[in-house]
């Protein structure tokens, strides 16, 4: 088979379209993998096992083991800090919330901004994938009793909060509520069985809105025997290109 | 060379040229979660702690609103919802972890703890359990 002259050049402008397209594909894909990606989930338990006294001569129970007669909690409450609610980057109640509303009308014309050069990055803010975003973002940290506490969190540092909760009413669930409580806990564990299993994005989705409101109704039932919880929550916001948290702030939030 | 000719290159670069800038538009977005059993105590006061820590990872190029919530549960005899909480993140995205540990006044016998992360933002979804065995003597 010969080519003619015009067939050649068709197929020269088919190749040179391909190899147009292919490129542009792969610098797209290197420009978002070149951008940080998410710390591992196992960095997050390490340094979550790091904060708590398990290595200390108390080591956690395997799957199928018990370890009893051990009381780690109150050298995790000694371990903890006192309430840094003076930190310069931890502010309360209104000024949180004043700032809150300044810094999203900032961020609302910080993303009009196309295309800002690395030069002109303004104070308080960070650029990724040439749109402005602020530094300091108002996070509205939910008590356990439904109070709201806004806290200004910067980007780059870690902030570890601490919260508890204890049951006020501790009583034996009536039959009705037992059996109420009972059918959600099975819900519950099929929901997520089934989400595990479903390739479906949409059906994951709709499972999962369902498990919410499972989960949601199961925090509004009497607790049982459930005596109350204990939680370290770790907030990292990372900036661009950050492997490591530029510092380690921790919130008590539990006599609050 | 005719008009015909230019038709099916022509069509191919359009459509790729509109495909690579739809993909380099497009929201991307990235979620993992990730729950482990750390260990289950007995504490000073005869209860029964579950130590269990609950991680979810977003990655994303645009700003995301992720619904995130945990439960503890001693299958077949009572659970303990977080109840859903809600955090707002920017590109290129936040990791966020945190241990949970729930109190139970359990009588002596075998039980089974299942413990269970679930995340959502923008119509991505993941979810992920653990279990352990124990016995209160």
């Amino acid at each position: 088979m010969k080519f003619s002259l015009s067939e050649w050049r068709l197929l020269l402008i088919l190749v040179a379209l391909t190899v147009v397209v292919l490129v542009g594909n792969l610098l797209v894909n290197l420009l978002w993998h070149e951008s940080p990606k998410v710390t591992s989930l196992n960095q997050g338990k390490e340094s979550i096992k790091s904060a708590l006294p398990v290595e200390s001569g108390n080591p956690p129970a395997d799957e199928g083991e018990t370890v009893f007669g051990e009381d780690w909690l109150s050298e995790l409450v000694e371990s903890s800090q006192s309430l840094p609610t003076d930190h310069p980057d931890v502010e309360f109640a209104q000024e949180a919330m004043s700032y809150e509303a300044e810094s999203q009308t900032e961020e609302n014309q910080a993303e009009q901004t196309e295309q800002v050069e690395t030069s002109e990055i303004p104070e308080g803010y960070y650029l990724y994938e040439g749109k402005l975003y602020p530094l300091v973002r108002v996070h509205e940290f939910k008590l356990p009793d439904g109070r709201i506490v806004p806290l200004k969190l910067v980007r780059g540092k870690k902030y570890r909060i601490l919260t508890s909760w204890r049951n006020p009413d501790p009583r034996p669930l009536t039959p009705e509520e037992l059996k109420y409580k009972e059918e959600l806990i099975e819900k519950q564990h099929r929901l997520i069985q089934e989400m595990q299993n479903t390739p479906s994005k949409e059906k994951r989705l709709e499972l999962g809105k369902e498990l919410i409101k499972v989960w949601d109704e199961l925090g509004n039932l009497p607790s049982g025997l459930c005596v109350g919880w204990d939680s370290v929550e770790e907030i990292w916001l990372r900036l661009p290109g950050q492997s490591e948290p530029s510092e380690v702030i921790t919130i008590d939030l539990r006599d609050y | 060379m005719g008009k015909g000719k230019f038709l099916l290159p022509g069509s191919f670069a359009v459509i790729s040229l509109i495909f690579v800038a739809l993909w380099a538009l497009a929201d991307v977005i990235s979620l993992s979660t990730s729950t482990e059993i750390l260990g289950i105590w007995a504490t000073n006061n005869n209860s029964t702690a579950i130590v269990a820590s609950h991680s979810w990872d977003v990655t994303c190029n645009n700003t995301v609103l992720v619904a995130y919530s945990y439960c503890h549960t001693v299958l077949g005899v009572d659970a303990k919802g977080s109840g859903t909480k809600y955090q707002s993140v920017d590109p290129p995205g936040d990791v966020h972890t945190e241990t949970w540990i729930t109190y139970w006044d359990l009588p002596a016998g075998n039980y089974t703890a299942w413990c269970a992360t679930f995340a959502e933002a923008d119509g991505e979804t993941d979810s992920s359990s653990d279990t352990a065995y124990f016995t209160v003597p």
